[in-house]
């Protein structure tokens, strides 16, 4: 509860901290302490005390400072140990003794690194910066503000980093480069506008002026300045307004024009005036003194140069001093009061001096400055050439061993691959050797069984000529003389013998003449068989089916061929011989994968196990299972015949 | 021109040529794949072919072989019948 209170306390005085009395402040604050609040209510309280004695007295500042640092260290509070370290630097930095501020800025930011507290750090850049600035390292003091304005950039504080890049240009503008420093203002208008802050835009727009009128750019300097005076009255930003009047007075009165520039330069003396900125009416009166000297009004830039003197010697502004005293010398000049001259000449010598001796040293600095930044700047070039140097060799390095990794990867491939070629072809060839020894060794051996062949077919065309002679002869002996009954009867058995022979003769010359039996073949060849029967027999039937399904499928070899023919011829003949049959019906049949022929008559039939096979029967069992097909008899008594062979078309 | 860029250069050509001849040999093996694969194809044809023929050539052959000796036994059966009737045609002629 009383840390709260505290707190809320310590919140209050500092939100209202520039609208209350700073000694009110300190008198609460000490009020607080008295109560013995906690460590870290303390450390601030100190904190604050060493802030808020700043402006009152530096001592007491310091040992408050020492105080919270000292407070802080024991409590190991390392949050209040770095804003120590930077109040103290602060105190240094007033006191400028900025080696020591350095230090402290140094030791601060070690902890907040440590604590990575950003802003803090920032800050601390910032100030640093300040320090380079003041001690004219301008390259450092733009090196730390930047670093300062990235944090505020990557934090998105437009406003911090605004304020940034004003000291920036303002370094850039010591340095006389105006350009940049023109460029810089211009950035933080455009940031002004669009956060909206309508006096930070008028002071960018004052600052862009000036940047112009040093660049002798005139009417873009004119033009700013109208603008920045429009957007402060739009706005009733006073302060800004009063600066843009005696700005742009100061310049209409270079330029001649000392009506209007008297105009002007009253409305910022009134403003001025107003708002109680004693500095600012210190310079607004001192500009009006030397316009009203210029058009002869003596008596008025009297009463103008005696107010801005007495306030610029309040605040020390020695540029004031020295205007103000060189203008008092002249209208002393004018009312011939030479005793009066010499004393505000010889002041403003004095004062003259003094700002000349500064100067000098600033820009003596300045050139040390420049003439080491220019050496830095040397020595990181060469420094940067080495590496670059040394990177490119690296690199030649790298690139040279990844070519020799490379062609060694890349010979390694094609040495494998025309191995890989290589072999493959001697494969190859060797398949197709041994392919081709074979193929030339089954051709000799096909060649040597097909003139077994030819030798055979020779044979029987020879002795079917033959038998056709003994037929003829044995014709001519029957009808050219009269032979016995008995001699006729042998004659003809012998005649039918040889007729006999003859026809499976040239049934065999047939099959042997052909490579395959198709079904058509087979029945053309049968069709031819059973007219010949028909003709011994005028009233039986013939019929001959094939299934559809085995018209187009495979063929027969010339011996399963002949095979088949022969069952059928002998089945056929039985029937005719045996049977009395009216009607026989050769079918064949295809039943899935089983494949079937049947030879069927409406015969006699007979008693299957009453009977002995006889020759007939047993050359058509011989024949189907030389066929790998199975035989089957089926017969009823006064009903007929069926002969089954199967599985033909799988053989 | 510096010793080491140029070397690098011929380095570099020489793994470009390198690649390119590991590009034409890959093509080559596959072409020379494909066409001994189509020669290998017909030749096993050719051979299927000739042992199908030469299968048939036999069983024609091993047919042809009882087929002749049946036809010799029933040429014999003739002969036979036929000097019969001759003997008896002479009987008849000198009786």
């Amino acid at each position: 509860m009383k840390k709260l209170l505290f707190l809320i306390i310590v919140l209050v005085v500092s939100l209202n901290g520039f609208s209350q009395n700073t000694l009110k402040i300190i008198d609460s604050l000490k009020i607080e302490l008295s109560k013995n609040p906690s460590d870290s209510l303390k450390i601030n309280a100190y904190s604050d005390l060493c802030w808020y004695y700043r402006t009152v007295s530096t001592d007491s500042a310091f040992i408050y400072g020492n105080l919270a640092l000292k407070l802080s260290k024991e409590t190991k509070n390392q949050l209040g140990e770095a804003q120590a370290h930077n109040d103290i630097g602060i105190l240094y930095y007033g006191l400028a003794d900025y080696s020591q501020a350095m230090q402290e800025y140094n030791l601060a930011l070690k902890i907040r690194k440590q604590l990575k507290d950003t802003l803090g750090i920032a800050s601390l850049y910032n100030k640093m910066g300040l320090c380079y600035q003041n001690t004219f390292q301008l390259d450092s003091a733009i090196v730390y503000n930047t670093k300062a304005l990235e944090i505020y950039e990557q934090k998105n504080n437009l406003k911090y980093a605004s304020a940034l890049k004003g000291n920036i240009a303002n370094i850039y503008r010591g340095l006389k480069q105006y350009d940049r420093a023109l460029k810089t203002h211009l950035e933080i208008a455009e940031t002004a506008i669009q956060i909206e802050d309508y006096p930070l835009l008028t002071r960018s727009y004052n600052n862009i002026a000036n940047a112009y009128l040093h660049m002798q750019d005139t009417l873009n300097s004119v033009k700013y300045f109208k603008q920045g005076i429009d957007v402060a009255k739009a706005n009733n930003l006073k302060n800004e307004l009063g600066a843009l009047y005696n700005n742009y007075g100061s310049y209409l009165s270079s330029t001649g024009q000392i009506a209007e520039a008297i105009d002007n330069t009253l409305k910022s003396l009134l403003i001025r005036r107003e708002i109680k900125d004693n500095q600012g009416i210190a310079s607004s009166s001192l500009n009006l003194g030397d316009l009203y000297l210029k058009i002869g009004e003596y008596k008025i830039a009297k009463n103008y140069l005696d107010e801005g003197i007495i306030l610029a010697e309040q605040f020390k502004a020695n540029e004031l001093r020295v205007s103000g005293y060189n203008n008092l010398s002249y209208y002393f000049a004018y009312n011939r009061n030479i005793d009066s001259v010499k004393f505000y000449q010889n002041k403003y010598k004095q004062i003259e001096d003094s700002i000349f001796n500064n100067r000098i040293t600033k820009e003596v600095a300045e050139v040390q400055e420049k003439y080491n930044a220019n050496e830095r700047e040397n020595q990181i070039l060469i420094q940067r050439a080495e590496l670059a140097e040394k990177k490119r060799d690296i690199s030649q390095k790298n690139s040279f061993i990844l070519g020799l990794v490379g062609l060694a990867v890349v010979l390694s491939l094609f040495g494998f691959l025309v191995y890989n070629q290589q072999k493959l072809k001697n494969n190859q060839l060797k398949k197709e050797s041994e392919l081709k020894e074979a193929l030339v060794k089954i051709e000799t051996q096909n060649k040597l069984q097909d003139q077994r062949l030819r030798i055979s077919r020779d044979l029987h065309d020879n002795i079917g000529a033959q038998l056709t002679f003994i037929i003829s002869s044995l014709d001519n002996l029957k009808y050219g003389f009269k032979l016995p009954v008995n001699l006729n009867t042998k004659l003809k058995t012998i005649s039918e013998f040889t007729s006999s022979t003859i026809y499976e003769l040239r049934d065999t010359i047939w099959a042997m003449n052909k490579s395959k039996i198709s079904f058509e073949d087979l029945q053309a060849r049968i069709s031819n068989f059973i007219e010949k029967a028909d003709k011994a027999s005028d009233n039986i039937i013939f019929n001959f089916t094939i299934d559809e399904k085995l018209k187009n499928s495979k063929a027969f070899t010339s011996v399963q061929g002949m095979n088949i023919y022969r069952i059928i011829q002998e089945a056929i003949n039985n029937a005719l011989k045996y049977a009395d049959a009216t009607q026989i019906d050769v079918v064949f049949l295809l039943n899935q994968d089983v494949c079937q022929m049947s030879v069927t008559d409406n015969g006699n039939g007979f008693d299957i196990s009453n009977i002995e096979y006889g020759n007939g029967l047993n050359n058509m069992k011989k024949r189907a299972h030389e066929l790998d097909s199975e035989f089957e008899i089926i017969s009823v008594i006064n009903k007929g015949t069926t002969i089954r062979v199967y599985n033909v078309i799988n053989t | 021109m510096d010793i080491n860029l140029l070397f690098s250069w011929v380095l570099y050509i020489i793994i470009g040529v390198l690649i390119v001849l590991c590009i034409i040999t890959i093509i080559a093996t596959f072409r020379d794949a494909k066409v001994s694969q189509e020669k290998f194809i017909d030749l096993r044809e050719q051979l299927g072919f000739q042992k199908l023929l030469q299968e048939q050539v036999i069983q024609k052959n091993a047919y042809l072989e009882s087929y002749n000796m049946t036809l010799l036994n029933k040429l014999f059966e003739i002969t036979k019948e036929l000097f019969l009737t001759k003997k008896i045609i002479l009987e008849e002629h000198f009786n």
